[in-house]
């Protein structure tokens, strides 16, 4: 394998500009890595070599003419296939919307291209985002390079493999209640949540509308920080996205943590973790405080029942922004020369997977007359309080640290009913609640050469925060240097 | 059917949802335009097609005209209103939901004036509210075939208190607010393409009763008449289904117009829920006092106000009625009254409602784009004031005013136009008149008095109908009846 | 105690417009009778008094000037359709059977 796919994007970036690296011999070189290994792994849905190779020519052509290029050029990403990609087939993870060409380019994807990014191909994930293990994509499950037989986690699965197997530079994938954060730390990635507003959705195929957000996934803290830099910033496609100025976030990972107080709370503790997890989490902590953070304990009484307020809600947007796929317009249509409703029926039964329907029917519940009061308007409320708690928190402390997930990535088949996967984001979910920015970062290993996640979660638009110790901590550690043994050491 | 519709026994009480088509130029949550007999589907868009990923983001056009509807009206606006989701699965329905508002409406309270008998009467509101519309299914044997270019068109619906009691009533109502739409520019209000749209509530409830008898929702009543017809129909059909001894279905039934009937749509059994929730893509809208107050500085003078304040000038009630009919109209017979003074308004609204919309109609133009401005006309009428030319002249002249930038007094003055008012003149041609015709002067002497007109006439022919007829009038009077 | 009976889940199964087997109407009402035990939790939580919170951070939104974009094309609105005629979505009737119109 090419020793170019073991550099960062950053420096892929630095040496393309100037020109000791060229665009399209790393693409090519990515793109045989791809052909050769992803077969294994499973974690590109589509590969997009015509469109790729036309990019980094491009790149090249710029370079060449002296043009100024973006900060992206030339380096070879991959996309969460929830993101909307004119003229490349998006598919969500789902049947339904098999073949799906779409006729416009998401702002996210717009912004990468204008940013001279190289865009690969489009990564595997849960159906519509609906998992934590990549077990629910309808089109094969995707792996966890550190070990095949194991879930990469979800629902940004693909995206996590892709990079961790040096498939590409770096990817982005969404999260809803974890989805970027839980893989990236299965993967020995760093993965970060924005912000709720930072990033634009457009173009972001809706699982559940309040919580979505498009973010980095990446080998170290500058790469995170790189992306971030070019996919934040206000859109007028977006009503709810933020029009706040873009910090310099790389800028941001220079800065040491001296000062910077960090939060335990010990309702993210507990018996459910694994010891390993647990202890590679105080490990971190105690390498930032000899780093000069100071380390406080907080309370964050009403997260506890993150997990139901998260799958009520959520489920409720989702079992709305789900009902679009009626088979009229676009998708797969099933029983056309019945009646309409079960021309309806038969499409969307046939279309969506079984956790899907699964959500579907648990967010119609929630919202149906007589149980909005006792369930979907309840878990508002308790929404409010969870957000309040970190509120309160952040008046405090600058991060709040935690396990990304209670154990390491497992087995595939290995939670066996819909609450035992919920579980897995049980630490996760409330950062999404309160619409807060988080980040997961690699910090070790268990017994059985599985990476461990630190999440750090902090108060709303202190992305520059996480990046800062993030990169503070990987300047003292090698944990996130390491790659897995996977097609060939990288 | 009247007789029974005057029932003693009987009273109905029917409460209307008009829906208003706002005179965006794009859609409510996106930027595909809006437009009337557009090739099928050649205006859409990602979000008007509900495509994944795609968001809405609403119009502030919408939201600004539907605050002037609700500030006109004297409704209270909502500082603080949002958006909610109204799922149903429809074909002509893109996401499944119709983005509407449920709890939180941008106006609340509020009426909308109707005249009963020729005295105002205040038809009282519950809200206005805004949503987008749905696409157009046509109806094609076993199939469906679906048109989206109206999907996502801004409307914003008028929901009435159940205050109504008559189908004039209704009918009366729906005049109204289309006319106060129209005056305000919030819609086109062009029924032909359905920018106003109307679903009726409707029941009955023996006279002198509070509580209200079970109703039925009319769909698809989108004409004046009919509102009429459809509801004046419904109202007698319960009342004889009452009085069979039957029981009103609480129910949907759709206006059939050619066969100038309703039938039931569907039971409420097979009841729609629509999951009703805050739409999340949607930030809540907040107004600030500033906005409302500056909408309400805006505001226009209302058809029954200006109506009122007309009358109070002198007018005719018809008179003042036609002039306050139209905004345009108005403002025009308002500026020509500004340069004419107050003292000439019944002149002025006859030679507006009268010669002047005849002329432009011969011209084909609208008031509002009329060659002769308001002042010029004014030029013209204080002429006619003054005695300076006959109305006769007068009409002549605008004629031509129409055609040239000329003002009416230098076209007198540069064709002798003006008036004979010098009695010696006038003497002299009469007495010439009397000389020349002594069979009509015995004639008149021995009891013709038709004759006058005959002698005027002459007069006026004589003088190329610039002689002043009172004068003319006079003088004849003096000479003939000694 | 069951508390989502069969009957429940397919009539939500109508509203939410799936068709779903025997076995799936099965496997559905036991993990969302799981999960709805799951939801209980929130019961306990005192909610006196607290806003629902609908948008995250109080997110103010902004609004679109009244502009108008080039709309699709229609080849590209009709490129993933399942059905066509002419230039409408082709769908079974719509209206409710009975009617003649
Ligand atoms: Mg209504
Ligand atoms: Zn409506």
């Amino acid at each position: 394998m090419s020793e170019l796919l073991s550099l960062s994007a950053s420096e892929q970036a630095r040496r393309i500009a100037e020109k000791t690296v060229s665009a399209t011999e790393l693409c090519d070189a990515y793109l045989a890595r791809i052909d050769a290994n992803d077969a294994d792994l499973g974690s590109y849905l589509r590969v997009d070599h015509e469109g790729a190779r036309a990019q980094a020519h491009a790149v090249d052509a710029a370079v060449c003419a002296g043009d100024s290029v973006g900060p992206l050029a030339g380096v070879p990403i991959a996309l969460k296939d929830l993101l909307v990609t004119e003229s490349l087939e998006t598919t969500a993870g789902s049947k339904i919307l098999e073949g799906w060409v779409p006729p416009y380019e998401g702002s996210v994807v717009r912004k990468l291209r204008s940013a001279g990014a190289v865009i690969l191909g489009k990564l595997n994930l849960d159906e519509f985002a609906m998992g934590s293990s990549n077990e629910h994509s309808a089109f094969r499950p995707c792996k966890n390079p550190w070990d095949l037989g194991r879930v990469p986690g979800g629902s940004s699965g693909g995206s996590a493999a892709a990079v961790s197997a040096s498939l590409c530079a770096m990817s982005l994938g969404t999260d809803t209640g974890g989805s970027i954060r839980q893989p990236a730390s299965f993967c020995g990635l760093v993965g970060l949540k924005p912000t709720y507003g930072r990033v634009s959705r457009h173009g972001l195929i809706a699982y559940a509308s309040s919580f979505d957000q498009i973010g980095p996934l990446a080998t170290c803290a500058e790469d995170a920080a790189l992306m971030l830099e070019v996919i934040a910033g206000g859109d007028i496609l977006d009503a709810t996205c933020s029009t706040e100025p873009v910090p310099a976030y790389q800028a941001a990972c220079k800065r040491d943590v001296k000062g910077l107080v960090i939060g335990i709370a010990k309702e993210m503790e507990g018996e459910d973790v694994d010891t390993a997890v647990s202890a590679a989490v105080a490990a971190a902590i105690a390498e930032l405080e000899s780093a000069g953070a100071e380390v406080r304990r907080i309370s964050l009484p009403h997260t506890r029942y993150s997990l139901p307020t998260y799958y009520l809600l959520a489920t409720a947007e989702a079992s709305s922004n789900l009902a679009r796929f009626d088979g009229v317009r676009y998708g797969k249509r099933k029983g056309n020369e019945e009646a309409l409703q079960n021309m309806y029926e038969k499409t969307r039964g046939a279309g969506f997977g079984a956790e899907v329907k699964t959500r579907i029917m648990l967010g119609t519940f929630a919202l149906r007359a007589g149980y909005y009061d006792a369930y979907y308007k309840k878990a508002q409320q308790v929404r409010t309080l969870i957000a309040d708690d970190f509120r309160k928190a952040f008046a405090e402390v600058d991060v709040i640290a935690s396990p990304t997930a209670p154990t390491t990535a497992f087995p595939f088949g290995a939670k066996k009913t819909p609450i035992d996967m919920y579980k897995a984001d049980v630490f996760t979910l409330s950062c999404n609640l309160a619409g807060l920015p988080g980040l997961s970062m690699n910090c070790g290993f268990d017994d059985s050469g599985m990476p461990i996640g630190l999440q750090l979660l902090a108060a709303p638009m202190q992305e520059e925060t996480l990046l800062q110790c993030a990169a503070a901590y990987q300047r003292q550690t090698d944990w996130h240097t390491r790659r897995p043994n996977f097609g060939g050491q990288p | 059917m009247s007789a029974m519709l005057s029932n003693e026994k009987w009273e109905a009480v029917i409460g209307l949802e008009v829906h208003v088509q706002l005179a965006t130029k794009s859609k409510a949550f996106s930027a595909s335009a809006v437009q009337y007999g557009a090739a099928p589907n050649s205006l859409t868009d990602p979000t008007v097609l509900a495509l994944p990923g795609s968001l809405p983001v609403f119009n502030e056009e919408g939201l600004r005209l539907a605050m002037r509807l609700g500030l006109a009206l004297g409704c209270t606006i909502a500082k603080h209103s949002r958006f909610a989701r109204k799922h149903y699965f429809y074909p002509d329905q893109p996401a499944g939901y119709q983005i509407s508002q449920y709890d939180e409406p941008i106006c609340a309270g509020g009426s909308v004036p109707i005249l009963e008998d020729g005295v105002r009467k205040e038809i009282a509101l519950t809200r206005i509210h805004l949503e987008n519309d749905a696409g157009k299914n046509n109806h094609a044997g076993a199939r469906s075939l679906v048109d989206l270019n109206r999907a996502g068109v801004a409307l914003c619906e008028v929901v009435s208190e159940p205050v109504l009691r008559s189908a004039t009533e209704a009918a009366d109502y729906m005049r109204s607010l289309r006319q106060i739409v129209r005056f305000l520019g919030v819609s086109e209000g062009d029924m032909e393409k359905g920018h106003l749209r109307c679903d009726a509530n409707v029941s009955i409830r023996p006279r002198g009763r509070e509580a209200f008898g079970t109703r039925t929702e009319l769909k698809n009543i989108n004409s004046f008449k009919f509102v009429q017809q459809a509801i004046e129909h419904e109202i007698a059909r319960q009342i004889r289904a009452l009085e069979a001894g039957e029981t009103i279905v609480q129910e949907t039934r759709l206006w059939d117009a050619d066969a100038g009937r309703s039938r039931s749509m569907r039971g409420k059994e097979e009841a729609l829920d629509y999951r009703y929730f805050p739409d999340p893509d949607l930030p809540p809208l907040e107004v600030s006092d500033a906005t409302i107050e500056q909408i309400r500085s805006e505001l226009p003078e209302l058809p029954l106000d200006a109506r009122a304040r007309l009358i109070a000038l002198g007018l005719a009630a018809a008179d003042a009625e036609q002039l306050s009919s139209e905004r345009r109209l108005l403002a025009y017979y308002d500026a020509t009254l500004a340069s004419l003074g107050k003292s000439n308004a019944k002149l002025a609204a006859n030679w507006v409602s009268g010669a002047l919309l005849a002329e432009l109609g011969r011209l084909g133009k609208s008031i509002g784009d009329s060659p002769l401005e308001p002042a010029r006309l004014a030029g013209l009428l204080k002429l006619i004031a003054d005695d300076t030319i006959s109305g006769k002249i007068a009409k002549g002249i605008l004629a031509r005013m129409m055609e040239s930038p000329d003002e009416a007094k230098d076209i007198v003055e540069r064709e002798g136009l003006g008036q004979i008012t010098d009695s010696s003149a006038l003497e002299a041609i009469v007495d010439e008149l009397l000389d020349n015709n002594p069979k009509q002067v015995q004639g008149y002497r021995e009891g013709n008095q038709k004759l006058l007109g005959f002698f005027v006439g002459q007069v006026m022919k004589a003088t190329g109908g610039k002689a002043n007829p009172k004068m003319v009038n006079q003088l004849l009077r003096a000479r003939l009846d000694t | 105690m069951s508390r989502v009976t069969e009957e429940e889940i397919r009539s939500l199964g109508e509203l939410s417009r799936l068709a779903l087997s025997d076995s799936e109407v099965e496997t559905l009402k036991r993990d969302l009778e799981s999960i709805l035990e799951h939801m209980d939790a929130l019961a306990e939580v005192d909610t006196t008094g607290v806003q629902p919170m609908t948008h995250v951070l109080g997110t103010i939104g902004h609004l679109r000037s009244d502009e108008v974009c080039e709309s699709l094309a229609v080849e590209e609105v009709f490129a993933a359709s399942p059905e066509r005629t002419e230039d409408c979505f082709d769908v079974p009737a719509i209206l409710p059977p009975g009617s003649n119109k």
